[in-house]
């Protein structure tokens, strides 16, 4: 599988997304610098962490408009597979690419800790090969994260199966307790509606390798791996 | 162009206001004159004031600095660089750096902390080193009010505040004599009795005041209280009833049994629940005499002493008599609750200031997370510390942890008459001018007013600058380059050139500026964040113009490298300041401060019983932790409501409050990062290797003894790499003290130095860099003395480390290193006593060094389930960090032989601090290995005892000591600091 991993100037996440592709995975991975108008022909797209432009507006607010964005677009409107971790999933909603907001942690403060979540919809190709309930333990490191969407929104995106994951505790409960940043619904990642976008808070590249304390989130690649495979998007 | 350097709107001579805005005395500025053969102009008065400041020149501490070991078969790089660079073979190196930041985090704290994280990234790369990891070192005011301890010495100049006190065993002789009548003799007795059992209810000050209120109350009424004596286990009183009554039996009898009915509720936690407070009966004895009188009140009043609660009468305050005072009680009620005792002094903490401390430390917290995280670099470790003396003087000191390959090493020179100097970054304006004398003067008290001397930061800024860094130094025709730190663009300027022996001409016209009519003195002095200066090959500038274009970046051809050895700065079209770059930097000020040892350390002497009973009746003034809706076990026994206390001690208590808004994972590189390891574990995924790194500093230490407690910061540092199974390679230290012209504190420092230099020796350990902060004191109040270390070890292979932590039942215990079994300097006493005396004991370096060799060992052979240092807090709060389950111990083999039940011994073996150990943690199939292995090291290995599930029982060869549920102390701990948080 080719991917391309897009490289905005604050970009942080970039490295460890390269490293998942190339090292953990195999990938034929290439960085796309954000000046780029090209993805130079991936099958999928990683929009890592960080902070897209300094973020000081709103996150991914200014990463929207730059070129390589627009290609993004244009890669995941023509089904391409798109997958956006932390930023990236806040430059994904900035773009139009998934529906919602993401807003301010509730407890107002940067968050840097280990969560569990709890598989929603395996009808798609970053978790087909989980099983709905299957618990992740992946963590989650920002202060913007708290998703955001009225109630007739999660009503649509629950009914759909688009909501891939939810906040948990180690028992599967998806509690308050257990919801880090005050996202409704504890959701934690979302789908677009032809389900080849997928965008979430917590960092699955973090925990693909049992020395970094867990290789849960290996399994979201293992995935694309899979229905790549099967499906050869 | 002559006119420009003759500045005639200096006054000649200067006035006294202007030499302090540049921050020089009057016998700098002649030196000055003398050095330079004529009288410097405004701009280059401030070029002096900065380069000859402590925080750029060192002139306080230089001839110090200059003794420590420096070299080493690692060291690439030594001090004087930006950062120090150490070989790890396999063609890597591992480059590193601490720095202070607390002037202006007490003024600003977000931008404060944050431009001092900003700094240290800059530092790093400016080596040409990707920046890993870094660390915080924190020291704050406690976040809660806390009364002062004892009245300060009185003697401004006195350096620490300790006066120890001498025993007094003289017996107390009448001040006041009662007139004694022959006829009709008087009904006088003295009356004791017990409290169940003889509980220790009367240990806290709340119930001893009690008692005094409820003897009070009696007084006059139906007798005359000639004197009492609250013990923490009975009541002794000296009544007159009358002259001569013929029911003075039947009235004692009804005064005690009063006053038992009045205190029947204070034995919560100290007696079962249900049993009576109080013995039944009591002692009397009539007195038919003045002299029989006299010796029995004599006996009453120096019951404690006797007892060893204190070492003289008057220190303690729950005894009062009519022959001391004229009264049983003073007027005042302070004067009788509060008598004066002959304690050390400890600073107080009011509520004021409690909020400015948690102000404090919050804004510190969100400003190192925004820097680092926003920048991609994992806040991987640190420290959290609180301490009256940081009130309104916090420390923030940083660490950054790069790496990079080893023949790629930049460094800050500008090489080569004719090459071009680059100015990269951001824009330069005001904030910040004279960040470096503001750095290098006390605090004043009204700091608020300083924020323009506080920069701000641009961690998006800082990001391009460091991938542009990182890029440009594969490109042909780079000389050298440096970040603008302290003193700016003169700084950065002046130390290049030097290193390379030559010259620099700037044209600040062309340097971007981002306020307007910035005037050349501003512009040389600012501290504008995230600029660097890049020295390229002449004619080789396109392609490093074309990287910084890329990453956004302006970049400006601001000058050129001189082949005379001259800063010269031109502005408007004529030279402004032409300074020769040696008399800014070698003949800066060198001074030989005078030293002289405080009278607190010629008088120190180690901790008595007295002493200690003294600090545990402090200790208890206050409830005693519990966790919401949970009934305190009774009765509490005094070893577990000691550890509670410890355990929610902020300064102890679990730090995920801070750490969890730290992005300490970015880059997948962070094996272990906070709470699972002593020092933070980073792999270098090119090579496989890890490093393990890690910060320590124990103000209280230093504060009793300089020179013993500045080698136990390097040798508790040590302690962490080792434990979790890395070589130490060497370290950075930063060195956090008061006013260097006050000779008691420039002991400190003195002595520090040598301390240092005697643990470094032992170990064979460098010193690649760091940095040093004085004036660190507000209203003639200096902090503890704190060196801070941070140390760099080295695993061979990244995922072969020691974990700190344990969940399971079932294994086994041991204690390793050697023992003192004393309370001085250690949390219980110094921090929660608020004693602040004792004597240190000297480092035993060869069971240290047997230790680390045994550790290292055992770490290869994979036989350790868990290693952990004994540190702040001492043996049993290391077991409640390390043992996820619960623990039983016997610690008979631990304590001094025939000393086992003494309660001071044992105390002493639970929350003593001295000594270097390590607490481990072995499964059974490597137990023999352990036991073999400890006698082919010679290392002094005591099995403690093994991890239960549920409890933490201690016993003492077989009898037990206490027992008590393990869940509400991980608790305790647990939530500790974020209670403390809310205020």
């Amino acid at each position: 599988m080719k991917v391309a991993v897009v490289i905005f100037p604050g970009s942080n996440c970039d490295h460890d997304a390269l490293h998942v592709s190339g090292k953990v995975m195999g990938w034929d991975v290439i960085p796309v610098w954000h000046e780029s108008a090209e993805l130079g022909g991936a099958d999928l797209v990683i929009l890592p962490g960080g902070f897209s432009y300094g973020d000081y507006l709103r996150c991914g607010a200014i990463a929207r408009f730059s070129p390589i964005v627009e290609a993004v677009i244009r890669h995941a409107k023509a089904g391409g597979l798109t997958l956006g971790i932390c930023n990236g999933f806040q430059v994904l909603i900035e773009a139009g690419l998934l529906p919602g907001a993401l807003l301010n942690n509730t407890c107002l403060e940067f968050r840097c800790i280990w969560t569990y979540l709890k598989v929603q919809a395996t009808n798609s190709p970053f978790t087909r090969e989980l099983e709905v309930g299957d618990l992740l333990r992946v963590p989650i490191a920002h202060g913007e994260g708290n998703y955001f969407a009225p109630p007739e929104l999660v009503k649509q995106l629950a009914a759909e199966h688009r909501i891939a994951f939810r906040y948990c505790d180690e028992h599967g409960k998806a509690t308050e307790a257990a919801n880090p940043n005050g996202s409704v619904d504890n959701i934690a990642g979302i789908l677009n509606e032809g389900r080849n976008v997928l965008g979430m808070m917590p960092h699955p590249e973090r925990a693909s390798e049992l020395v970094l304390g867990s290789a849960d989130g290996k399994r979201i690649f293992e995935s694309l791996n899979a229905a790549y495979a099967d499906v050869g998007w | 162009m002559a006119d420009k350097l003759t500045d005639t709107s200096v006054p000649d001579p200067p006035s006294d206001e202007l030499l302090h805005r540049v921050g020089l005395t009057r016998a700098e500025y002649e030196d000055a004159c003398v050095k330079l053969g004529r009288k410097p102009n405004l701009v280059e008065m401030g070029i002096f004031g900065a380069m000859w400041s402590e925080h750029c020149c060192y002139k306080s501490s230089k001839r110090y600095l200059k003794t420590l070991p420096v070299t080493g078969k690692r060291v690439l790089q030594g001090p004087g660089e930006n950062a120090g660079v150490m070989d790890l073979g396999n063609g890597w190196a591992v480059v590193f750096k601490i720095e202070s930041h607390n002037h202006p985090s007490a003024v600003e704290p977000f931008q404060g902390a944050a431009t001092g994280v900003g700094g240290i990234i800059r530092d790093i790369f400016a080596m040409g080193a990707r920046p890993i990891a870094l660390l915080d070192s924190l020291r704050f005011g406690n976040l809660r009010y806390i009364p002062p301890v004892g009245e300060p010495a009185a003697a401004e100049d006195n350096g620490g505040e300790i006066v120890a006190a001498e025993a007094d065993q003289e017996a107390v002789q009448p001040g006041v004599v009662i007139p004694w009548q022959d006829s009709p003799a008087p009904y006088v007795c003295t009356v004791a009795w017990l409290t169940n059992l003889r509980a220790q209810i009367f240990d806290r000050g709340p119930a001893a005041r009690k008692a005094i209120e409820e003897i009070r109350k009696l007084h006059g009424d139906m007798a005359e209280v000639l004197a009492y004596c609250v013990l923490p286990d009975q009541i002794q009183l000296a009544l007159w009833i009358a002259d001569d009554p013929a029911d003075g039996d039947e009235t004692v009898a009804a005064i005690v049994n009063m006053l038992k009915a009045s205190l029947a509720d204070l034995g919560e936690g100290r007696v079962k629940r249900g049993q009576p407070v109080w013995e039944t009966g009591y002692r009397a004895h009539r007195k038919y005499d003045q002299l029989e009188l006299n010796e029995a009140v004599n006996r009453l009043e120096y019951a404690p002493v006797q007892r060893s609660l204190v070492s003289q009468v008057k220190e303690y305050p729950y005894v009062s008599s009519v022959w001391r005072y004229g009264v049983a009680w003073p007027d005042a009620d302070a004067e009788l609750f509060e008598r004066p005792r002959e304690v050390p002094h400890c600073p107080g903490v009011t509520e004021e200031q409690a909020a400015r401390n948690r102000y404090l430390l919050g804004g510190v917290v969100e400003g190192i997370a925004h820097y680092g995280n926003c920048i991609g670099i994992p806040t991987v470790g640190g420290e959290v510390v609180f301490d009256p003396s940081y009130s309104s003087n916090c420390l923030v000191n940083a660490m950054c942890v790069g790496v990079m390959k080893s023949d790629a090493l930049l460094k800050g020179v500008a090489h080569g008459p004719g090459n071009t100097a680059l100015i990269v970054g951001a824009k330069t304006g005001r904030d910040g001018v004279q960040g470096a004398t503001f750095a290098s003067v006390d605090l004043p008290e009204d700091y608020a007013k300083e924020r323009p001397a506080v920069q701000v930061g641009d961690p998006f800024m800082e990001k391009l600058l460091l991938e542009a860094t990182l890029e440009i130094m594969k490109l042909d025709g780079l000389v050298g380059l440096q970040d603008f730190g302290a003193a700016g663009l003169t700084c950065s300027c002046v130390e290049m050139a030097a290193r390379a022996g030559t010259g620099m001409k700037l044209n600040l016209d062309v340097v971007p500026q981002r306020a307007k009519d910035l005037t050349a003195y501003e512009m040389m002095l600012s501290e504008s964040q995230e600029r660097m200066m890049v020295i390229v090959e002449r004619g080789k500038e396109q392609p490093f113009l074309d990287v910084f274009r890329k990453w956004g970046l302006t970049a400006v051809e601001c000058g050129e490298v001189l082949p005379q050895q001259n800063l010269s700065v031109w502005h408007n079209g004529g030279e402004v300041a032409k300074l020769p770059n040696v008399i800014l930097g070698d003949k800066a000020p060198d001074y030989d401060r005078p030293v002289k040892e405080p009278e607190y350390f010629a008088n120190r002497r180690a901790l008595n019983d007295a002493d200690i009973h003294q600090a545990l009746l402090r200790i208890q003034d206050q409830p005693a932790p519990v966790l919401p809706g949970e009934e305190l076990p009774e009765p509490l026994s005094k070893f577990e409501e000691m550890l509670r206390r410890l355990l929610v001690s902020p300064a102890i208590a679990c730090k995920y409050p801070v750490w969890q808004q730290y992005d300490y994972m970015v880059r997948t590189n962070t094996l272990a990062g906070p709470g699972l390891t002593d020092a933070a574990v980073l792999r270098i995924k090119e090579t496989g290797q890890g490093l393990a790194v890690a910060t320590d500093g124990s103000g209280r230490h230093v504060q009793l003894d300089p020179k013993l407690g500045a080698a136990r910061a390097v040798l508790e540092a040590a302690r962490n790499v080792i434990a979790v199974g890395a070589e130490p390679l060497g370290i950075t230290n930063c060195l956090n003290f008061g006013n260097p012209e006050k000779p008691d504190r420039m002991w400190q420092f003195a002595q520090t130095i040598a301390g240092m230099n005697e643990a470094l020796g032992e170990l064979e350990l460098p010193v690649t860099g760091g940095n040093v902060s004085f004036y660190n004191e507000s209203g003639g109040r200096p902090i503890l003395p704190t060196p801070v270390i941070g140390m760099v070890g080295l695993l061979a292979k990244a995922e072969e480390y020691v974990r700190n932590r344990i969940e399971s039942p079932g294994l086994e215990l041991y204690v390793l290193g050697d023992f003192k079994g004393r309370l001085d300097g250690s949390a219980l006493i110094f921090d929660l006593g608020r004693t602040r005396m004792g004597d240190l004991a000297s480092h035993n370096y060869r069971t240290f060094r047997e230790c680390q060799r045994f550790i290292l060992e055992a770490t290869r052979q994979n036989a350790l389930a868990a290693c952990h240092d004994i540190a702040d807090g001492g043996l049993l709060t290391a077991l409640v960090e390390m043992c996820g389950s619960g623990a039983s111990i016997d610690i008979g083999k631990i304590l001094p032989e025939g000393y086992d039940n003494d309660v001071h011994n044992q105390l002493g073996a639970l929350f003593g601090e001295e000594g270097h150990r390590w607490l481990i943690a072995v499964d059974q199939q490597h137990r023999g290995w352990v036991r073999t292995a400890a006698l082919h090291y010679s290392v002094k290995m005591v099995q403690l005892g093994e991890t239960i599930d549920g409890e933490l029982i201690v016993k003492c060869n077989n009898e037990l000591v206490f027992g008590c549920r393990w869940d509400p102390l991980a608790k305790l701990r647990q939530q500790g600091l974020a209670a403390a948080l809310k205020g």
